[in-house]
């Protein structure tokens, strides 16, 4: 049960993580590979910010994704922008050289030693199983209340027809978090029934779960939910949807896209960095591969969320997270990045366009 | 003080045979990087998982029997472990290949990507097999009954030497025969290349075990250098100073990268020679992390075709060939440029 626990957050944070990672690379129709170090970046301020400006981690955490976001920014600018009309590789070898000057930065400046985080991760607030399924069927409920409702409102602009209807409700876009949460709960009953021992926690049969992880997990969702709907809500979030699918178009039709992909540079970094201070903090601390660690499980939950799709990103990233730490049952801990690349193989063989991109089926009715 | 050490380890023949020993196994490996990647179109992000394979497999069965605490180890001898090396690694490749030739563009990429590290993760945790995070701290070198260290050390550099070479011949007679035109073919418009009969997949298929086959035979050779074996060896950062090298050179240019792994060790090697006070080795560890980065940037910003570019190879037997050479050499340029841009053109054509 406890597993459940560690997989909700490790897929909380990978999903804010990654959702940084699909948005740049919808927009800017590449892989940015230096993402894990913008990541890493982020963590190391927010210590920095802590252990010497003496802020709170909350403080800490917000001045250091903007500051993060700032230089996504800037380094949209002045490093992607003049070899963008050069594609997709130069731009993918373009990242990762610049990851490596990230990382060696951080090298230069910070050591290769641990850096500790002195911040607890807070006092445990335990459950007994059935009030953890109760809750997860709660959340689970609503959130495919939610993705209904937002399924609607997409269909309805694009579609009238369907509107309402179940098929319209599967064919759409909140898809991906009700399907996250619904294997959520499935297998959260299926750990149930096998394990009803209550893994890892010794002393009593339930689940707990430290303050500061039930805060990153609703942090993380929040954060992505916001996103979503500025995205689908906001006019900064329809420019940017434009852009991303034509982006001359987008121009000719007078939407700045220069401004455009200013933002999607700082929501981009500005979330890496936001996981990075959460992996920081879990952790207890960092030691600088943690760029290059996080950037393959990001890689991983992009591509099997699919392009197309903010919740479908997110949905996988969770699904990913679960996988990772529920696998802990059956396979040493030891495997749980083999368990994540192996899934990802396995779906770019079985399903290349990933699990919950919408191209196929738009491929289809066309 | 420290400049004097640093001068004294330029005078010595040992810093130097070191380094040419190094670049002579990373030339090796770029050079096979350029047949899979600069001519055959597959962007492969993970060939030090093969590299990796290959070390494992020779170091696992040249280790004398009963020195390590290992379930395998039957003590063959050192031609029969660079054999084993070979075969192994090209299985392995054959069956990463077979998966992993089905994706195209980034999906490749990121799957090679992927297969190196999970090797990685399992030389770390299959411990009964490749002792853990430690390792091994001692590799079987051949001719070490017959030469004094000195001696020995020249030897195997000229060994190392004649492998570069074996391998620069071997991608010569690749770029002049109709195997590396079909290669060339297609990777630069795949349609036309399977209109023209060439079998795509197979011989993707058949370049990718070719260099899975000659990467598990140099791996001996980095390990002599190396003398060592262990996971944090395999970390991506050698792939992409392969990369970086073959960037650097000029991708597709047959000499190009021996002359980027020239340029690119020899600076960061020299670095490493340089003594500093306690406060900067944080900067000094830095150094070749740093120096991969700017170059791969600055090079694919303000000469994204490389130091010698595919044309320094091609150009002068299409002159031979051809009357139209300014117009071939254009559309030469012209598909450059478009490979380099990848397939984002082309469909999926599975």
């Amino acid at each position: 049960m406890q597993h459940v626990v560690f997989g909700l957050t490790t897929g909380g944070v990978l999903a804010a993580a990654t959702v940084g990672f699909a948005l740049i690379r919808q927009t800017e129709n590449f892989l940015h590979i230096a993402h894990g170090q913008v990541l890493a970046l982020g963590a190391y301020l927010s210590i920095i910010l802590i252990t010497n400006g003496g802020l709170n981690v909350f403080v800490a955490g917000l001045v250091a994704m903007v500051l993060t976001g700032i230089l996504g920014v800037a380094l949209g600018a002045v490093v992607f922008k003049p070899v963008a009309d050069q594609g997709g590789n130069v731009l993918l070898f373009t990242s990762i050289g610049l990851a490596f000057v990230i990382y060696g930065a951080i090298i230069a400046t910070f050591g290769t030693v641990l850096r500790k985080v002195p911040v607890g991760l807070g006092s445990r607030i335990e459950f007994s199983v059935t009030e953890f399924v109760l809750v997860l069927a709660l959340a689970a409920a609503l959130a495919t209340l939610v993705g209904w409702m937002l399924a609607n409102r997409a269909r309805r602009a694009e579609h009238r027809e369907v509107a309402g209807t179940w098929a319209g409700l599967w064919a759409a876009r909140g898809t991906g978090l009700m399907l996250a949460l619904i294997t959520a709960a499935v297998l959260v009953t299926f750990v149930l029934a096998t394990q009803s021992d209550g893994f890892g926690t010794g002393s009593h049969n339930g689940v707990d779960i430290a303050t500061s992880e039930l805060a990153m997990i609703l942090m993380s969702l929040g954060a992505v939910l916001s996103l979503q709907f500025f995205l689908s809500l906001t006019r900064m979030g329809r420019w940017l949807r434009a852009a991303a699918s034509n982006p001359s178009l987008a121009a000719v039709r007078g939407i700045p896209v220069r401004v455009v992909s200013g933002v999607v540079w700082f929501i981009g970094s500005a979330l890496a960095a936001m996981a990075g201070v959460m992996i920081a903090v879990r952790r207890g601390g960092v030691t600088t591969p943690l760029g290059w660690e996080n950037i393959l499980v990001i890689l991983s939950a992009a591509v099997l969320g699919g392009t197309g799709s903010i919740m479908g990103v997110m949905a996988a990233a969770v699904l990913l997270g679960l996988a990772m730490d529920v696998s802990a049952l059956w396979i040493p801990t030891a495997y749980r990045l083999v368990v994540a690349f192996g899934a990802l193989i396995l779906v770019l063989l079985v399903r290349p366009e990933g699990l919950f991109s919408t191209r196929r089926r738009a491929e289809q009715a066309s | 003080m420290n400049t004097l050490a640093a001068i004294s380890a330029l005078g010595s023949p040992t810093f130097w045979m070191s380094l040419f020993m190094l670049i002579g196994i990373y030339s090796a490996v770029t050079m096979l990087l350029n047949v899979e990647a600069g001519w055959g179109g597959m962007w492969d992000l993970g060939i030090v998982g093969l590299l990796a394979i290959g070390s494992y497999t020779y170091t696992i069965v040249t280790n004398p029997p009963g020195e390590f605490d290992v379930v395998y180890s039957p003590g063959w001898p050192v031609w029969a472990g660079i054999l084993a090396a070979m075969a192994t690694t090209g299985i392995v490749a054959f069956l990463v290949g077979l998966p992993a030739l089905r994706a195209r563009r980034e999906y490749f990429l990121i799957i090679t990507f992927a297969f190196a590290e999970v090797f990685r993760q399992l030389a770390i945790n299959v411990r009964d097999l490749t002792h853990g995070t430690v390792g091994f701290n001692s590799v079987a070198r051949p001719f070490e009954s017959f030469f004094e260290k000195d001696a020995l050390r020249g030897v195997l550099l000229a060994v190392t030497w004649a492998a570069a070479l074996l391998v620069y011949a071997l991608t010569r007679r690749i770029s002049r025969s109709g195997y590396g035109r079909a290669l060339r073919a297609m990777r630069d418009n795949e349609p036309v290349a399977l209109s023209l009969g060439i079998r795509v997949s197979w011989l993707r298929l058949q370049t990718f075990v070719l260099v899975g086959v000659a990467v598990g035979g140099v791996a001996p050779l980095y390990l002599w250098w190396l003398r060592y074996v262990a996971p944090s060896v395999f970390e991506p950062q050698f792939t992409f100073t392969a990369w970086t090298a073959l960037v650097l050179g000029g991708i597709a240019s047959r000499s190009g990268a021996v002359l980027g792994v020239g340029v690119l060790l020899l600076f960061t090697e020299l670095v490493e020679l340089i003594d500093v006070p306690p406060e900067f080795r944080n900067v000094h560890v830095a150094v070749h992390p740093l120096a991969i980065g700017l170059l791969l940037v600055l090079v694919l910003r303000f000469r994204p075709e490389g130091l010698l570019s595919e044309r320094g190879t091609f150009g002068a037997r299409a002159r031979q060939t051809t009357a139209l050479d300014g117009a071939g050499a254009a559309v030469a340029s012209r598909l450059r440029r478009l490979s380099l841009r990848g397939d984002s053109g082309k469909e999926e054509s599975s």
